[in-house]
C-alpha cells in the first residue's frame, strides 16, 4: 500500500433482518467475540505496518447494535492497527433505534467525524412495510443527538417502496430537509432476488410501484434537493457542497484503492479485486488458521478496469473523460445520440450525465460496452 | 426361404399409434430386454421423442415363430403420420407388400387414415385394417367398423383389434401379418435390382442405406453400382436393423436391409435409386420416386455474422441426414450471409431449426415462410419468386399468380358450418362434399397453399375439437392479386422481416406482425416505431416506448464486480439480439412472426 487506501470493516450483525436487505448480515450476535478476535487477526495480517488510511468506514450489517463494549473493543482494534489521525473521513453506520450518548460518546472519543444514518423513511406505515426497528419519531431524536455530539450527518432514505406516494416521497425530503444533514444518500428501493420483500411482490402481497413514478421520484429528488443547495454527485447521493460528500465512497467510483475487513468486505488494490467469505463462521475459521478469509480474487484485465470505469463513471456527475470513451468503439455513435436525447453534455475533456442521464447510466454503460 | 420373408409398414393419420404398436411387435419378437426397452423405440431422434411423433421411417426385422414352428423373418417399416412427411410413407410402401393400416378407436378414420390407404392401393399392397386403442373409455370399435367399410370400404371383419398400449390383439396382429401379407413374389436368378428406399448417416461409417432387394441376391464384399449415376462401391457390410445393425451374408431377392458401402456423403446416393451389381448389372432401373419437392420457403441467418462458417459447416453436416432439405446461399441487409432453404412444410422447418439449434449448437434466425409465387412481367418474362426480395418492380408486373391446393377434410358433419367458415376465410373455393356414412362428412376444397402452410391444421383441429383432419395435393396455380408487405423499424425497412401476400390479407398481417413484433421486441433506450406498409402506404404501426429509467440504486458495497459482472453477462445476452439499425430485435421476434394467429 503506497498511497494510503480507504479502510472499510463490515461488521455482520443485525438485531434484525430487514425484509428487502440482501447484505450479509446474522442476527446471532453470540458471535461477536469471535468476530471481534478473527478482526483482529485479519487486521495484523492485511495491516502489517500501521498504514494512515485516506478513509475509514464502518458498515454493515449495523456496527451500532453492537453493545457499547464491544463497539469500544472494535475501534481499539482499529486504532492499534492503524493510525486513523489522518483521515480524510471517518464514517460509522448506525441505525437510529441504537443512537445513545454512550455509544456516540465512544465514536466521538475514537475520531469518528461522520455518522450515516439509517432513516430509509419519516413515514411510519413504511417503515413497518421496510421492517425498521425505529419509527419516524426515534428517527428525529437521534438524528438531533447526533448534531448535538458534533458529527458530519448523513441520512439514508429510499424510494419507490410499495404504497408510497409522491406526496409521501415529498413529505419525507422534507422532514430529512428539516435536520439539515450535510449528506442525503436516496436510493431506490431493490428487489434483490431471495429477499422475504421480493417474495412478498412475487406472491401479489405487496405491489412494486410502477417505472413512471419511481422516474418521478428520482427526478423530484434531484430537481428539490439542488434547489435547496445540494449537489446531486452521484446517482444516489447528494452533499450540501463539494467538501460534504462522501470521500469514501467516492474511491469505489473512481477506483481508488480501499482494503475491506470483516466477512463479505470487498478490496480493491488498483489491480485485483477481492472478496471476504460471506459468513462469519468461514471467515473467523480461516482467521484462525491463520489463512486470508478470502472467498475469491481476481485480476482485472485492461478491457475489465475500462468495462468499470466507464460504468461507475457515467453513475457519476463528474462523468466519464474522452480519453476512456475511446477505448469503446461503439462510443462514437452511441454520444450523439445520447447528447441529443438529452442524457449526456459535453464537457470539455469529457461527458457529464444529465440527470435524466444519471436515471439511464447503467443502460447507457450497457450500450457503450 | 422369400417363402418365410414379410415386409409390411405400419400406416396411419398421426397419433393414431403406429410406434406404440411397433413396440410391442418389437417385444413379443424378444428383440429387446427389458432394461434397453423404451416407449416408442423406433423414434430414435431427440426432437421425435421430445415431441412425440415419428419424423423418420424406420425398418426393423423381427424372427416370429407361427403355431406349427414355422420360422418367419417379418421387416416391419414404422412411418410417419404427418402430412409433411408423406413422403417417407411412399417410398416405405414400395418396399413392401402390406400394410398394417391403423385406426384410432377413439378417432376413427381421418385424413391421412385415406390418404395412405390409396397409396397403398396404388402400389397393390395387402391392406391389413387395424382397430388400436381398444382399451380407451371412448373407444367406440362399432363406429370404427363402420367406418372402415364406409369411408375405407375394406371388409370390418377383416379389421383386427388391439391396444398397442396393454398388448390385446398383437399375437392376432402377427397371425394376419404371415397369413395375409403375400411373401414376396421374386427371381433371385435375374441380375440384381435393389431398390434404395432410405438412407441415413452415421459418423464412423458414412451412408447407411436401407435397400428393398427386388430381383438378385446382394452379397457382401461385393461391388454394386448406382444406376442413375453409375458410381461404383464396395460393400463392407450388409444386415438387417434389429435395431442394432447386424451382419449378414446376404440379402435375398424379397429382403428388407442395409448396407455399408464408404459412401461418403448421403447426396452421392438419391433416394429411389436402383443398386444393381458393378459386374452383370441390370439393364432397367426400377421405377424410383417422385420427387419431392419444397412447399415452403425461408431463410436461414447466423445470429452473429462470425457464426456464418459454422452455419455452413452445421448445415452440410445436417443433410447429411435429411436429404429432403434443399438449400442455397442467401443474403439479406439486415441479416448478412445466409441460405435460403426449402422445407415440405412447416413442421419440418421447425424441426430443421430446432435440430440446427440443439444438436449442432446454432442461434440463427428464420425469415417468414413463403410459399412460390409466378410473376409474369410485362417483357412477357415469367419469374418464380419465393424471397420476398426478389419480388419484381411492380410496375413491371403485369400478373402474378399462386399456388394452390386441392384440401381434402374429413369431419363429423356437425362442423360443417365452422369448417366452411373457415375454409373460406382462408380464401378457399370450389367446395365439393360427400357423406362417406351417415354423420360423416368429406369436404373438398381448392386452397390457395399460402393460407395452409401456416396454421390451417392447428385452426381446423381447434374448430372441430380434435375431430377434424386434412390432406392435400397440389393443384397449380392461379391467377392472384399480390403485394409485398414491408416491415419497417425506426422508418428503415427490415428485409428479412418482408412478405408476399394477397393483397385483401395485408391489413390483417400487417397488424399482426406490428403487435407481435411489439410483444417481442425488450424495451430499449430508444422508442421504437414498427410500420407494416405496402411500397409507401403504412398500414399498420405500434410503438415500443424507451425505459423510464435503466439504473441500479448502488453499487453493493464497493461489490463492484458484481456491477461489471452484471454488464458482461447482459452483453453476452445481446448475442440473442439481432442488430438491425440502431435496433436490437431478438430471436424470439423472428420466430413469433412465423405463427399466424387469426384471434
Ligand atoms: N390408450 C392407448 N393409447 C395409445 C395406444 N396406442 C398408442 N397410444 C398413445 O397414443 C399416442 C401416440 O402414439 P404413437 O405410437 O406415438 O403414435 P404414432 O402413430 O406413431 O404417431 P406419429 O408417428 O407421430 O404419426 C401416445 O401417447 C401413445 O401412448 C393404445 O392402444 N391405447
Ligand atoms: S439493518 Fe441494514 S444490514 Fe441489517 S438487515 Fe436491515 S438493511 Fe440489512
Ligand atoms: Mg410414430
Amino acid at each position: 500500500m503506497s498511497d494510503p487506501a480507504g479502510l472499510y470493516v463490515h461488521v455482520p450483525f443485525c438485531l434484525r433482518k430487514c425484509p428487502y436487505c440482501d447484505f450479509y448480515s446474522t442476527c446471532n450476535l453470540h458471535k461477536v467475540d469471535d468476530f471481534l478476535d478473527a478482526l483482529k487477526q485479519e487486521l495484523s495480517m492485511r495491516l502489517p505496518s500501521r498504514p494512515c488510511p485516506a478513509t475509514v468506514y464502518i458498515g454493515g450489517g449495523t456496527p451500532s447494535c453492537l453493545p457499547p463494549a464491544q463497539l469500544s473493543k472494535l475501534l481499539s482494534l482499529l486504532s492499534n492497527a492503524a493510525d486513523l489521525s489522518a483521515a480524510a473521513e471517518f464514517t460509522v453506520e448506525m441505525n437510529p433505534a441504537d443512537v445513545d450518548s454512550t455509544r456516540l460518546a465512544i465514536l466521538r472519543e475514537a475520531g469518528v467525524g461522520r455518522i450515516s444514518l439509517g432513516v430509509q423513511s419519516f413515514d411510519d406505515r413504511l417503515l413497518k412495510t421496510l421492517g425498521r426497528r425505529h419509527d419516524s419519531a426515534v428517527a428525529g431524536r437521534a438524528a438531533e443527538d447526533i448534531r448535538r455530539h458534533d458529527f458530519s450527518l448523513g441520512i439514508d432514505l429510499i424510494y419507490g417502496v410499495p404504497g408510497q406516494s409522491m406526496a409521501t416521497w415529498q413529505s419525507c425530503l422534507h422532514q430529512a430537509m428539516s435536520l439539515n444533514p450535510e449528506h442525503l444518500s436516496c436510493y431506490e428501493l431493490t428487489y434483490a432476488a431471495h429477499t422475504p420483500l421480493t417474495a412478498q411482490v412475487q406472491s401479489g402481497a405487496l405491489t412494486a410501484l410502477a417505472e413512471d413514478p419511481i422516474a418521478e421520484m428520482f427526478l423530484h429528488s434531484s430537481d428539490w434537493l439542488r434547489a435547496q443547495g445540494y449537489d446531486h454527485y452521484e446517482v444516489s447521493n447528494f452533499a450540501c457542497g463539494r467538501p460534504q460528500r462522501s470521500q469514501h465512497n467516492q474511491r469505489y467510483w473512481s477506483r481508488l484503492p480501499v482494503i475491506g475487513l470483516g466477512p463479505a468486505a470487498h478490496s480493491f488494490d488498483g489491480r485485483q479485486r477481492w472478496a471476504n467469505h460471506a459468513d462469519v463462521a468461514a471467515y473467523v475459521a480461516s482467521l484462525k488458521q491463520n489463512q486470508a478469509p478470502e472467498a475469491s480474487r481476481e485480476q482485472l484485465t485492461t478491457g475489465q478496469a475500462r468495462t468499470e470505469a466507464l460504468a461507475l463513471g457515467l453513475r457519476t456527475r463528474a462523468g466519464v473523460s474522452q480519453d476512456l470513451l475511446n477505448h469503446f468503439p461503439k462510443a462514437a455513435c452511441l454520444l450523439p445520440r445520447f447528447q441529443s436525447e438529452g442524457w449526456l453534455r459535453r464537457q470539455d475533456q469529457g461527458w457529464q450525465p444529465t440527470t435524466e442521464g444519471l436515471l439511464r447510466a447503467d443502460g447507457m454503460a450497457r450500450e457503450i460496452i | 426361404m422369400t417363402k418365410t420373408i414379410r415386409n409390411f409398414s405400419i400406416v396411419a393419420h398421426i397419433d393414431h399409434g403406429k410406434s406404440t404398436l411397433a413396440d410391442r411387435l418389437i417385444q413379443k419378437a424378444g428383440l429387446v430386454n427389458e432394461r434397453d426397452f423404451r416407449d416408442q423405440m423406433l423414434d430414435d431422434l431427440d426432437i421425435e421423442r421430445e415431441r412425440g411423433i415419428t419424423v423418420k421411417s424406420n425398418t426393423v426385422t423381427l424372427p416370429y415363430q407361427d403355431a406349427d414352428g414355422t420360422e418367419y423373418h417379418l421387416n416391419l417399416i414404422d412411418t410417419p403420420g404427418h402430412v409433411d412427411f408423406t413422403y417417407e410413407v411412399s417410398r416405405a410402401l414400395a418396399a413392401c407388400e402390406g400394410i398394417l393400416l391403423l385406426v384410432d378407436a377413439a378417432q376413427g378414420v381421418q385424413a391421412q387414415t385415406l390418404a395412405h390407404l390409396y397409396s397403398a392401393m396404388e402400389h397393390d399392397l395387402e391392406i391389413i385394417p387395424v382397430i388400436n386403442k381398444i382399451d380407451l373409455p371412448s373407444a367406440d370399435i362399432e363406429s370404427a367398423r363402420e367406418q372402415i367399410e364406409s369411408d375405407l370400404g375394406l371388409s370390418a371383419d377383416d379389421a383386427v383389434l388391439c391396444s398397442a398400449k396393454t398388448g390385446e390383439g398383437v399375437d392376432a396382429i402377427f397371425a394376419a401379418v404371415v397369413e395375409r401379407i403375400p411373401a414376396p413374389k421374386v427371381d433371385e436368378k435375374r441380375p440384381l435390382r435393389a431398390l434404395v428406399f432410405d438412407a441415413r448417416y452415421d459418423s464412423f461409417r458414412g451412408t447407411i442405406v436401407s435397400v428393398r432387394v427386388m430381383e438378385g441376391i446382394l452379397r457382401a464384399k461385393e461391388s454394386i453400382q448406382l444406376m442413375s449415376n453409375q458410381a461404383v462401391y464396395n460393400i463392407e457390410e450388409l444386415g438387417h436393423h434389429c435395431l442394432v445393425r447386424q451382419p449378414a451374408k446376404h440379402l435375398a431377392a424379397g429382403d428388407v436391409g442395409y448396407l455399408i458401402g464408404n459412401i461418403k456423403r448421403i447426396s452421392d446416393v438419391s433416394i429411389g435409386d436402383t443398386i444393381t451389381l458393378a459386374e452383370n448389372p441390370a439393364t432397367e432401373p426400377l421405377a424410383g420416386f417422385k420427387l419431392v419437392k419444397p412447399v415452403v420457403f425461408s431463410s436461414l441467418y447466423p445470429i452473429s455474422s462470425d457464426d456464418y462458417p459454422s452455419l455452413v459447416e452445421a448445415l452440410e453436416k445436417y443433410v447429411l441426414n435429411d436429404a429432403s432439405l434443399i438449400y442455397e446461399k442467401d443474403s439479406s441487409a439486415a441479416l448478412g450471409q445466409g441460405f435460403r432453404c426449402g422445407y415440405l412444410g412447416l413442421l419440418h422447418l421447425e424441426i430443421v431449426q430446432e435440430r440446427l439449434e440443439r444438436e449442432f449448437d446454432q442461434a440463427i434466425i428464420m425469415t417468414m415462410p413463403s410459399v412460390q409465387y409466378h410473376f409474369r412481367l410485362k417483357s412477357g418474362e415469367t419469374v418464380v419468386v419465393d424471397n420476398p426480395q426478389y419480388y419484381p418492380d411492380p410496375m413491371q408486373i403485369e400478373a402474378s399468380e399462386e399456388p394452390y391446393i386441392r384440401a381434402n377434410i374429413m369431419i363429423p358433419e356437425r362442423y360443417m358450418g365452422v369448417v366452411m367458415e373457415l375454409c373460406r376465410q382462408r380464401r378457399g373455393e370450389n367446395s365439393d362434399f360427400h357423406y362417406p356414412a351417415p354423420g360423416r362428412i368429406e369436404v373438398k376444397f381448392d386452397l390457395p397453399l399460402a393460407e395452409v402452410i401456416f396454421d390451417f391444421y392447428d385452426k381446423l383441429k381447434s374448430v372441430t375439437q380434435g375431430y377434424g383432419s386434412f390432406d392435400y395435393d397440389m393443384a397449380g396455380y392461379r391467377e392472384s392479386d399480390l403485394v409485398k408487405l414491408d416491415i419497417l423499424v425506426n422508418g428503415e425497412p427490415v428485409d428479412a422481416l418482408a412478405t408476399m401476400v394477397h393483397k385483401e390479407r395485408a391489413r390483417t398481417r400487417g397488424v399482426q406482425i406490428c403487435d407481435r413484433l411489439k410483444k417481442e421486441i425488450p424495451r430499449q433506450m430508444f422508442k421504437i416505431a414498427i410500420q407494416a406498409a405496402i411500397g409507401r402506404t403504412v398500414i399498420s404501426r405500434s410503438t415500443i416506448n424507451a425505459f423510464r429509467k435503466d439504473v441500479t440504486a448502488k453499487c453493493y458495497g464497493g461489490d463492484i464486480s458484481r456491477k461489471r459482472k452484471l454488464l458482461e453477462k447482459q452483453k453476452k445476452g445481446k448475442k440473442r439480439m439481432k442488430m438491425v439499425g440502431q435496433v436490437e430485435i431478438p430471436q424470439s421476434a423472428f420466430v413469433s412472426i412465423l405463427k399466424t394467429d387469426d384471434n
